[in-house]
């Protein structure tokens, strides 16, 4: 049988240190050439109404370890404004929900084992990352977390920064008041620790050990003028990167990797984010193309300062040199590498408690070969 | 609901005429930029035992008048050696099942809606191209078709050529008796045409104003020497899916249906390639005497003696100008702009019906977003 597993399901089966143990070792393996994966690709199609595009977006990769997986959305984009900044909104079907799906496969025999709803893996695997980032790069004694944002990002991303450091105090920013007091409310709860809840986003950076702005936003929230020395820098959404004045101050970029090059082809979408084909003119593109899209992805963060985590992994190079740096961390375009690992690990548990609904296999298969 | 439509179904509401129509359809919008696909990828990785590979590889493509689909598939392969001839073979789960699946969706609200098994599909919309070959390329009093090769591809070829020519003859080779014999009888019965079972591969290109290979071999199975003035080529398989250099050399024109585009601002990475292949061990040679690995596909076969539908559709260039004139078509790497045209054909048709399984759309769906 070939199980669908929904969030729920995720949710009651997969810790954060699964999903960060998960994907450093992913990571090691795509290193060593046992794994592999592509950038994210991604297909824009206008849909009859303006301002609405259709967005398909795929992540490939698997291991010599047994499992592949694909990670597809199926959604459709509109650019809004909210409280004056751009944002980018999306759906599936109606508002309120949305289409991401993860197929799992077994590289033995090929088989399709799972179906995932991608809603809190997605979360987790991205809050994993910024886990990592900082168990490699924050200062050890790190204990104050300014944070923009208050939503599903932050909650994966405190679950992974309180795996990795002994976190005593978080000071939250979001837009709307009552998002930011419940998500506060619910730390305390969670954590056990001080939070701070702040009336303008400058109040968060404020004896930061640790920054994250996570949010949907189109453009950079963060603001490289409040960055205080030895602060870590994680961002999520916000065009994908911190504001020019933050890069200016970053001492050190660390970048988990780069996918591998396809065969035959070493330029090919080397290091971008994404790769996006669309169903447009010049002319169309100008009313229905998403921003991100329209540069054609972006590549490495404060590249001339890169420190590749493969390389502390192997212990040659240490990210911090000392206290005062500021340091900041970003995947790069392994997100093909994660869904394998991640998901993988999940439906064993999945399986193991008895988790999922079950769908004929045979459904998946043919007897008539191509 | 989400559908999900075997075989049987496809075959019951799908028609080589719906098939042909569907795909001058999309390779129309493509050349008018109102719908996109994007090459094939491959993800190769090793599994455990050193003569086998799992391999996946999706298609994409939609466009603005409804559909987007990817065509996924995940198997097992290896080579096999057969009366001397190798041949790659695969599976999924067990030795004779295989896994091909199109996920159709909504451009205009991102819904899922049916997952499709490409087995019946697959085979219609290669025929399909064939049979456009031959529509746009071949003299158009064509009567009589020399065929290598009398399995599933031989059918829908054949299917495909009777839609678009006035056919009365066909000359069949392939290796094994038993198996040309029962096709040239399926062939008779099926279309009142004049069938001759040729027992060698030099009598099929007698006279035959229509030449195709169409068999799984790994070597080229076309030999240019015999193929005759005036003559269409169609080829499928065979070793890279290219004829051998000597009826290469023969060609008078060549329509390539067209390229993929490229990323959407990165024209440097427009791409001809049949396919572009990631791999897991990528020094891993696995014994393959066919050695894919290590090589990209194939592009433009000759690229001065080509046009394309942009030319036909234009009018710039209307492709053979005289009855001598030997032409070969293929499609070149437009694989994405299919599965959503065919497949969004063959949905709706089942719909009608009330064929297929149904499961909950809502189990693709969530409420948690990215």
């Amino acid at each position: 049988m070939t199980l669908i597993i929904n969030n729920v399901d995720v949710h009651e089966v997969l810790t954060m240190e699964d999903t960060m143990a998960a994907l450093e070792r992913s990571y090691a393996d795509l290193l060593a050439s046992e794994a592999v994966c592509r950038p994210r690709i991604d297909i824009q199609i206008p849909t009859d109404e303006p301002g609405k595009t259709y967005q398909w977006g795929t992540m490939e990769g698997g291991s010599t370890r047994g499992y592949f997986a694909i990670r597809m959305k199926s959604d459709v984009l509109t650019q809004e404004n909210k409280n004056g900044i751009p944002t980018e909104e999306k759906f599936c079907v109606q508002p309120g929900r949305w289409c991401g799906l993860i197929l799992l496969t077994s590289i033995e025999n090929a088989e399709p084992l799972a179906i995932f709803n991608d809603g809190v893996l997605q979360h987790m695997r991205v809050g994993g990352d910024g886990g990592i980032g900082v168990k490699y790069a924050s200062n050890e004694d790190a204990e104050v977390v300014g944070m923009l944002g208050s939503g599903g990002m932050s909650r994966s991303h405190m679950d992974a920064i309180m795996a990795v450091r002994d976190i005593k105090k978080l000071q939250v920013f979001s837009p709307t008041r009552a998002n930011r007091e419940k998500f506060a409310e619910e730390m305390r709860a969670k954590f056990d620790i001080e939070v701070m809840v702040c009336d303008a986003p400058e109040q968060v950076y404020r004896g930061a050990h640790i920054l994250a702005a996570l949010t949907d936003a189109t453009v950079p929230v963060t603001d490289g003028v409040y960055l205080e020395p030895g602060t870590h820098i994680v961002v999520i959404g916000g065009a994908g990167a911190p504001d020019d004045a933050s890069i200016d101050k970053i001492d050190v970029s660390v970048r988990f990797g780069n996918a591998p090059q396809p065969w035959g082809l070493p330029e090919f979408g080397k290091g971008r984010s994404r790769l996006t084909y669309a169903a447009m003119t010049e002319q169309v593109a100008d009313k229905f193309m998403s921003p991100d899209a329209k540069r054609g992805g972006r590549k490495a963060v404060a590249e001339d300062r890169v420190v590749w985590l493969g390389d502390i992994l192997d212990g040659k190079v240490k990210a911090r040199t000392s206290d005062d740096q500021i340091t900041y961390s970003e995947r790069g375009n392994l997100q093909g590498a994660q869904f394998y690992a991640v998901a993988g690990r999940a439906y064993e548990l999945a399986k193991a408690a008895g988790r999922g609904h079950d769908i004929p296999t045979d459904w998946f298969l043919q007897d008539i070969r191509d | 609901m989400t559908l999900f439509l075997n075989n049987e179904v496809v075959a019951e509401v799908l028609t080589m005429e719906d098939t042909i129509a569907a795909l001058e359809e999309s390779y129309r919008q493509l050349v008018s930029k109102v719908s996109v696909c994007r090459p094939r990828v491959d993800i190769q990785i090793p599994t455990s035992d050193d003569k086998k590979i799992y391999q996946w590889g999706s298609m994409e493509g939609g466009s603005q008048s409804g559909y987007f689909a990817i065509r996924m598939k995940s198997d097992v392969i290896f080579e096999q050696e057969y009366n001397g001839v190798i041949t790659q073979e695969k599976y999924c789960t067990r030795p004779g099942m295989f896994c091909g699946l199109i996920l159709l969706t909504s451009v205009k609200n991102g819904e899922p809606l049916a997952f499709i098994n490409d087995g019946v599909l697959q085979h219609m919309r290669v025929g399909a191209d064939g049979g456009i070959g031959v529509k746009y390329m071949s003299r158009e009093d064509s009567k009589t078709v020399g065929m290598l090769g009398s399995g599933g591809m031989a059918r829908t070829h054949m299917e495909a050529f009777m839609c678009v020519r006035d056919i009365e003859k066909l000359l069949v080779f392939s290796p094994t008796p038993a198996n040309r014999e029962a096709f040239a009888e399926e062939m008779r019965q099926k279309y009142g045409i004049e069938v001759v079972v040729c027992d060698n591969p030099r009598d099929v290109y007698r006279g035959v104003d229509i030449i195709a290979g169409v068999t799984d071999s790994a070597v080229p199975v076309l030999n240019g020497e015999w193929v005759e003035e005036g003559c269409h080529v169609v080829n499928v398989g065979g070793g890279g899916g290219k004829p051998d250099q000597k009826t290469l050399d023969k060609v008078d024109v060549y329509l390539r249906f067209g390229n993929a585009p490229a990323p959407w601002g990165q024209p440097d990475m427009a791409l001809e390639d049949e396919f572009i292949t990631y791999a897991a061990q990528p020094q891993y040679n696995s014994n393959f005497k066919m050695k894919r690995s290590g090589k990209r596909g194939h592009g433009a076969a000759l690229p001065d003696r080509m046009i394309t539908f942009e030319d036909i559709f234009k009018g710039t260039n209307r492709g053979r100008t005289s009855s001598t004139q030997i032409t070969y078509s293929e499609r070149g790497n437009l694989q994405g702009a299919q599965f959503w045209a065919v497949g969004g054909v063959a949905y709706e048709k089942a719909k009608e019906r009330g064929l297929g399984h149904e499961i909950p759309t809502e189990w693709l769906l969530q409420d948690i977003r990215d």
